[in-house]
Order: C-alpha cells, then structure tokens, then sequence
C-alpha cells in the first residue's frame, strides 16, 4: 500500500523529464563527443603498446564507455532536498504523509530510470557502433555486473542525499557540492581505472565507499576483478549502501529535530 | 569610446563591493573551479605513469596546451559569463526590453552586468600550468614570446566569447537556446589534446567550422619547435576576429529581428 | 509646413501604427512539434490595428484598455523596444527604433514588477550608475537627487540593496530612477499596482509634481482608475487595437457623468411611494425593504429638486446621493449607452 505511493511518484518523475527536449538532445551531444574524446585519447595512448598495467585497449575503451555512463547516475536527489530547505519548501513537506527521504528516493529512482532508457541506452548503441564494447566476460559476472551497478547507483544517490541533508547545517552547500563532485569523480575510478592509480592511493581507496561507485561495477564486468573477488566486493558495496542509509536518515531526524524546536 | 571604459569601470567596481560582501561564496568558487582543473590534470599525469607519450606528444607539451586552454577559457569566463544567460535572464524575462531603452549598446550592458570573480583562480592555474610546463621544458621567453603569449590567450578568450555570443543569439528566436550553447562548447574540451590524436573530420570541423582549434592547440604550435603548425599558429588572432565579427553581426540580425517580432 | 512645425513641437506624434505578431500553429504534442518543423502555419494576430496619436509636451496621459487590447504593444513601440510593420512614430521628432540611442537619451520607464534598477548593489550606487549612463552632469544630479530624496522619502532606503526593498519601497526608488535624468517622456505601466494607499498617494502626487516643474510628458498605463484620476489630464482608451475613446478627463466626466443614483434609507414601517411629478424620469433599481435605489439623469432632473419631490411624498430616515466612479464611465465606452 505505502510502496504505492512510491511508484507512482516515481511515475510522475519520468513524464516530467520528457519535457525538457532541447536539454535531452544537448546532453546526448555532449555526453557522446566525450566519448569519442575518450576514444581518440585512449586510441592515441596505446598507439605503441597492447596494454597498460594489463588493461587491454578494447578494455580500456569498454571501461570507458560503462564508466562514463555510470558517472550520469550521480546527483538528483540531495539537490532537490538543499533547494527545498534553501526555498522553505521542507517544512510543507515534513507535514506530509511520508518520509521525505522516501520521497526524494523514489522521485529520484523514476528519474534514473527514465534516463536508463531515453539516454543510456541509445548511448549504449552509439558507443557500440563507433567505439567498439566488449561483452561481459561470462555469465556470471555479467549478471553481478547488473547487481552491483544498481547497488552503486543507490549508494550515488545516498551520497547526493548526504549532501544535500547538510544544508541543514551549512548554507553553503553549492561549494561543497561542486568540490564533492570533483572528487568523487577521481575517486570512484570514474574517469580511469582505480588500478593504474599509484598504490598508496589505491590502498586508501579501499577504506573509501568511492570505488563502490564506478570502478566495483565496471571493474566486475571486464573482469578488472578477479572472479573471485566478485561477490565479497559486492558485498562491501552493499555494507557501504547500508551504511550511508542509516547515516543519512540519522542526520535527517537530528537536524529536522533541531529545526522542529528552534524554528527557522 | 572612453564613456564605456568608465561605465564599465563603475559596472566593475559595483561587482566587486558584493564580491567582498560575499566572500564565502568567492572562495568556494573558486576551491571548486580548482576542483574541477585539478581533475582534469590529476587524470593527464596518472595516465603518463604508464606512458612515454601520446601520439608523439609529451607530458608538458600537453600540459603547456592545456595551461592555454584555461588561461583563454578563464579570459571568457571572468569577463563574459553574462553571454550563458541572455536567454533565461533577459530574453525570457522581458529584462532586455530594459536595456534596450538605454542609451548604451545592449551587448555591452548585458557583459557588463556580471564579472565572475571565480575565474580569477581558473586563471591562476592556468598561469600555473603554463610556467610548470614551459621550465620542464626548458623554454625560454623573450619580451616578443610573452607579448605573443598575452596575444595568443586574448584569441583564445575571444574565440569562446565569439562561439557563445553566436549560439546564444538564437535565443531570439527559441527564447533560451543555452541547450545549444552547451552542446556546442562540448566540443571545446576537444581542444584540451593535441589535435593530431582525431580524425581528419574532427580537425576540420574544429578548425574550419567551430574554431576551437585556435583556443589551445595552434596558438601553443607558436612556442614549440619542430612541430609544424606555424601557419595556423599565426593565424590563430585573425581566426579570433573574425569570429567576433561574425558573432556580433549575428548578434546585430538577432536584435532587429527581435525587435521585429517582440516577445 | 504648418503640420511639420506642429509635428516638431509635440511630444509624441503616431500616425497609422499597425502590428502584427505572427503566432506560430502547431498542435499539441511531440507529433506537432515535428509538423511545426516542416510547414510553417501562422495565425495573424493583430495587436495595433493604426492607431493615430499626438501628445502635447507636458501633457499626463491616461492609457487604459483591457488586457491584450494593445497597450504594451504600443508602448514598446513608442520605446523603440519594437519596430511597427506600418505607421510612423515620432518622439520629439525621433523615430524611436531607428534611432534608438538617441531617444533613450529623452526616455524613462517603469515597468511594473520589472526593476529598472540593479538588484544586488544598494539604491545609492544604482542611481549613480545611471547618473553614468545618462550623462548627467554632477550638479544637476545631485539637486535632482536630494529633491527625490524629500519628496519620496528614500533617505533610509539608499544603503540598500535593491533586492531587499519591500515593493512599496522599490517602487518609489524605481519612480526616482525613471526621472533621474530629466527625461521628456516618461512611460509608467502599472506603478501601483499592489501598493499601499498611502504610498500611491505618495507617488501620484511625485509625479504631478515633477511633471509641473520639468514639463515632463507622461504615460500612465494603469488598470487603478484613482491613478488616472489624480495624475492625468487626458484618457485614451483602446480597445481591440483601436482607439475608442481619446479626450480630456473633464469631458469624459461631463460627457457620460449624467447618471446617478439616489439612495434613500425610509422611515421604518412606511412605503414608498414614487411621486407623479417624477416619475418618467427616474428608474427604480432593486432595493430592500426600508431602502430604496433610484437611477436618474441629473441633466434631466437635478438632484436637488429629485429629492426635493421624494421628501415631500415619504417619510425618508436617510439619504444619498451616488457619483458614478470612473470605472463606471470607462467601462460605458465599451457599451455605449443610449442616454447621452
């Protein structure tokens, strides 16, 4: 009954998106001369070798492309959330029969979902024909593949909202936000595999939620993970998801608790 | 000709005083646009541990493209940021009917009205950049080089004023034509690498059609040696003026035709 | 000869303004929005239909109508903000869109909710920056300004920024704003509208006051009846692009003032009784039990002897006597009555 109400606001998302067709056509432009970008530098980097630190050039193009893709999935909902509590809006919404952080989650899910088809895909396609994307390399880690990039998508979203519930102690959350993207950007292996990074980074990113983000699911598709470190990096994303959600929830309550009894 | 210099002056100094009022919000601009290049550069130098070079190009020689590539975007975006807006800000909101009924030119009212201070940092990095790269590689600079550099980062500047203020234009008739402009400057980030690396396609069309070829890689052909490219590198002031000619006559035609059918 | 010098001493001289907007037809939908790409189907709205006006300097200038009849077309034409398909437009003598420069020069506007100044910097820096932009010379500023200043009050509104004004605040500084530089002709569409009482009686009485003294033209658009009354000396009225009604107030008043409206309150317990003397020439409206309402043409009968003839027939408690407002005598422009 209560999941209802979530759907169909996710539902409402998805007709909302369809109306902004000229910002639908500039982000596919945009999104796909990035990828041919990556793929003239890529293709210009392995001019004189088959493979950098064991990443083959079809991998690194195929890590490329799904990496690209997945860093589409970032904000949403914690800039919905600062702009309700920026503009006031929060405390209409507080009075209302939901958990605003539900809300925000399920308008947020619609959204993604909507992108999924409308951009992903076709993308997906583009890139297929003029870059070229190697299949999964088996069964298995092509269906852990689909768990893990809808486990990085949720904990993407978690991180945004995390962001965005800390307008309620800082005004200036556009800053932070903007730094905070630039740095997971590094971070999640967005832009480069996490294994060409220099070691010591790569061991701190083991103690960051980041690489659940983009490398984990990525990396488990072209087999940049061993098979058998599969399911226990899933299941670290999976941990980090939990955690962000109960961490994010707990902050809400304090600081919409704080709000309640000092007003404002 | 001297009455703009001091209007745009009082413009100027007006931004200011609320920049200092608003010093939060200068420094978070500019940590975040810091954010943003040092991405950009963190990417370049952990590909080149794996690497001797790409496509025949080193480490600082793409560092010196890219110091440019700031130094001219930075140009555009502290003076000229107002050209993003002139859709949603002053086409939409019946704003430039305001300025249309003052007795200054309406290009110039519409700069002068914002002066993004952030881009200061973009310009400091992009300095940086340019001098980390030309000591590793052992450039030397005469009077001539640096009056050539300053030149060089003017056109860079000039050429992304001219490409905005021409997609922007269409806003006349589609009332906020930003999608298309930020279509458009996607392709700018072409101009980060050396060309060498695309296709004959993608030179042409960013040589020839949308310059932004001039913005970093054949202005910064001007200062190495042995790479080629000298004729285009010379050209590059002259690409930018004509660009700006080009813009503003469309500009221009974009006025009167929106005079002609209002809003 | 003789109408080009009366053309040159006008202050605003429109002859046979015509505008069209060509309003684009496409149906809903994302199939309508591709057929829109391939053939072009317009539909012809006509906003100004030629229209002809001539405005002396000095005078105040009342342009009403309804919404869409017209009247901001027109005033943006008069701005230079938009070329006419048809007509001329003379201000001083200055084609507004040919030569837009130099009529900005003699013009100044408010525009309603849109502000003239600049948002984020405080009242006093905004009105040096258009000191700059006009040209105006110190001196003459700074007298100027210190007499906005009394005059509306602005004294503790200059360290402002304008973005923090309340709207009756931003309003008397955009009327400041809009008389800076001594303009010839100045457009006020809507300067009113939500305002307190009080601060439009305020800005009523700065305009008559500062178009007195500068001999300043104005344009008034407004849909607050009391502005025109208080401000102008002239009401032009359009209607559908055209111009209905175009006249000094007086006459106006004079000539559709004949209506009016008897109120009377009776003694509890009586009837009413419409004394014979009278009777053709009033007309009883609806009314209660102890009141009575009666319409009747004051050219016909004055309202002295009418109460005269119904005192002397009733047992009247109380009574009034209603002046049409003008809104009443607008609005009969549009049906216009059969008594005259």
């Amino acid at each position: 009954m209560r999941l209802q109400k979530y759907v169909a606001l996710a539902a409402s998302q998805i007709k909302v998106d369809m109306a902004y067709t000229a910002w639908y056509w500039a982000s596919m432009f945009s999104v796909t001369m990035r990828l041919f970008i990556l793929y003239f530098f890529w293709q210009a980097v392995y001019e004189n070798k088959t493979d950098v630190s064991g990443i083959s050039l079809s991998m690194m193009l195929t890590y490329a492309v799904l990496a690209t893709m997945l860093d589409q999935f970032r904000g949403g909902a914690g800039r919905e959330l600062a702009h309700l509590i920026k503009h006031g809006g929060v405390a209409v919404e507080l009075l209302r029969p939901y958990h605003l952080l539900d809300k925000l989650l399920a308008q947020d899910i619609g959204t993604k979902t909507s992108t999924f088809f409308r951009s992903t895909l076709p993308l997906l396609v583009i890139a297929m024909l003029f870059i070229g994307v190697d299949p999964p390399t088996s069964i298995e880690s092509a269906f852990a593949f689909s768990i893990s990039v809808v486990l990085a998508i949720l904990l993407a979203t978690l991180i945004d909202l995390l962001v965005g519930v800390l307008s309620f102690y800082t005004v200036n959350v556009w800053g932070l936000s903007v730094l905070q993207e630039a740095i997971i950007t590094i971070m999640s292996g967005a832009i480069i595999p996490l294994t060409l990074f220099p070691d010591w980074f790569q061991t701190i990113s083991l103690y960051l939620p980041f690489a659940s983000l983009v490398y984990v699911p990525v990396a488990i598709y072209t087999g940049g993970i061993d098979a058998s470190a599969i399911w226990s990096s899933i299941l670290i994303q999976l941990a980090w998801v939990g955690a962000f959600f109960i961490f994010v929830r707990l902050l809400f309550a304090y600081a919409v608790r704080k709000v309640t009894v000092f007003g404002g | 000709m001297k009455r703009y210099a001091k209007l745009y002056w009082l413009y100027a100094k007006n931004h200011f005083k609320v920049m200092m009022e608003y010093r939060m919000d200068f420094l978070i601009g500019v940590l975040s646009v810091f954010g943003q290049q040092f991405a950009a550069l963190f990417f370049l130098s952990i590909v080149f541990q794996h690497i001797e070079s790409l496509n025949g190009w080193g480490f600082y020689e793409i560092l010196f493209i890219y110091g440019i590539a700031f130094l001219g975007r930075a140009v555009h975006h502290i003076f000229f940021d107002n050209l993003w807006t002139i859709g949603w800000q002053y086409i939409r909101t019946g704003n430039l009917d305001r300025i249309l009924m003052r007795p200054v030119n309406p290009l110039f009212q519409i700069v002068a009205e914002r002066v993004q201070q952030d881009g200061f940092g973009q310009l400091l990095i992009g300095g940086s950049v340019l001098w980390l790269a030309s000591n590793e590689l052992g450039m030397t600079w005469s009077m001539m080089d640096i009056l050539v550099l300053l030149i060089m980062v003017l056109a860079s500047g000039m050429i992304y004023i001219a490409v905005n203020l021409f997609f922007a234009t269409f806003s006349f008739w589609m009332i906020d034509s930003l999608p298309v402009v930020f279509a458009v400057f996607s392709l700018s980030d072409f101009a980060r690498y050396p060309m060498t690396i695309y296709s004959k396609v993608i030179m042409f069309v960013l040589t020839y059609i949308i310059p932004f070829g001039f913005t970093a890689f054949y202005p910064a052909m001007y200062f190495f040696e042995g790479r080629g490219f000298t004729m285009f590198a010379l050209a590059t002031p002259f690409v930018a003026m004509l660009s700006l000619v080009i813009a503003y006559r469309f500009w221009l035609y974009g006025l009167r035709a929106f005079a002609s059918t209002g809003s | 000869m003789m109408k080009e010098e009366r053309m040159s001493q006008s202050a605003i001289e429109v002859r046979d303004l015509v505008k069209h907007y060509k309003i684009l037809e496409r149906d809903a939908g994302l199939k309508g929005a591709i057929k829109a790409l391939f053939s072009r189907k317009y539909r012809i709205k006509e906003a100004v239909k030629g229209i002809d006006l001539s405005i002396a300097p000095g005078e105040r200038v009342g342009y009403i109508g309804f919404n869409g009849a017209g009247k901001s077309t027109t005033i943006k034409m008069l701005a230079g903000v938009l070329r006419p398909d048809a007509g001329s437009v003379r201000i001083f003598g200055i084609n507004p869109h040919e030569d837009r420069i130099q009529n900005a020069r003699q013009i100044g506007a408010v525009f309603g909710q849109r502000t003239q100044l600049f948002w984020d910097i405080p009242v006093r820096e905004s009105f040096d920056l258009l000191r700059e932009i006009y040209e105006v010379p110190r001196a003459e500023f700074e007298e100027t300004v210190a007499w906005f200043i009394a005059r509306l009050q602005l004294e503790p509104l200059l360290d402002v920024p304008v973005r923090q004004l309340s709207l009756g605040q931003k309003m008397r500084c955009e009327l400041a704003a809009a008389f800076l530089h001594r303009p010839r002709v100045v457009y006020l569409d809507e300067p009113t509208i939500g305002l307190d009482i009080d601060i439009k009686e305020t800005i009523r009485a700065f305009i008559r006051e500062i178009s007195d003294a500068w001999g300043t033209t104005v344009i008034l658009t407004t849909h607050d009846m009391q502005d025109i009354e208080e401000v102008c000396d002239r009401v032009i009225v359009l209607d559908e692009g055209r111009i209905i009604y175009d006249d000094r107030i007086e006459t106006l008043k004079q000539t559709f003032n004949n209506e009016r409206t008897l109120e009377i309150t009776l003694d509890e317990g009586t009837t009413f009784t419409i004394p014979p003397s009278v009777t053709g020439l009033v007309t009883e409206l609806a009314s209660e039990t102890d009141t009575i309402q009666l319409a009747f043409n004051h050219h016909e009968i004055s309202s002295g002897q009418l109460i005269r003839e119904i005192v002397n027939c009733n047992q009247v408690k109380d009574l009034s006597v209603v002046v049409p407002k003008m809104e009443t005598l607008i609005r009969n422009l549009y049906q216009p009555e059969v008594s005259a």
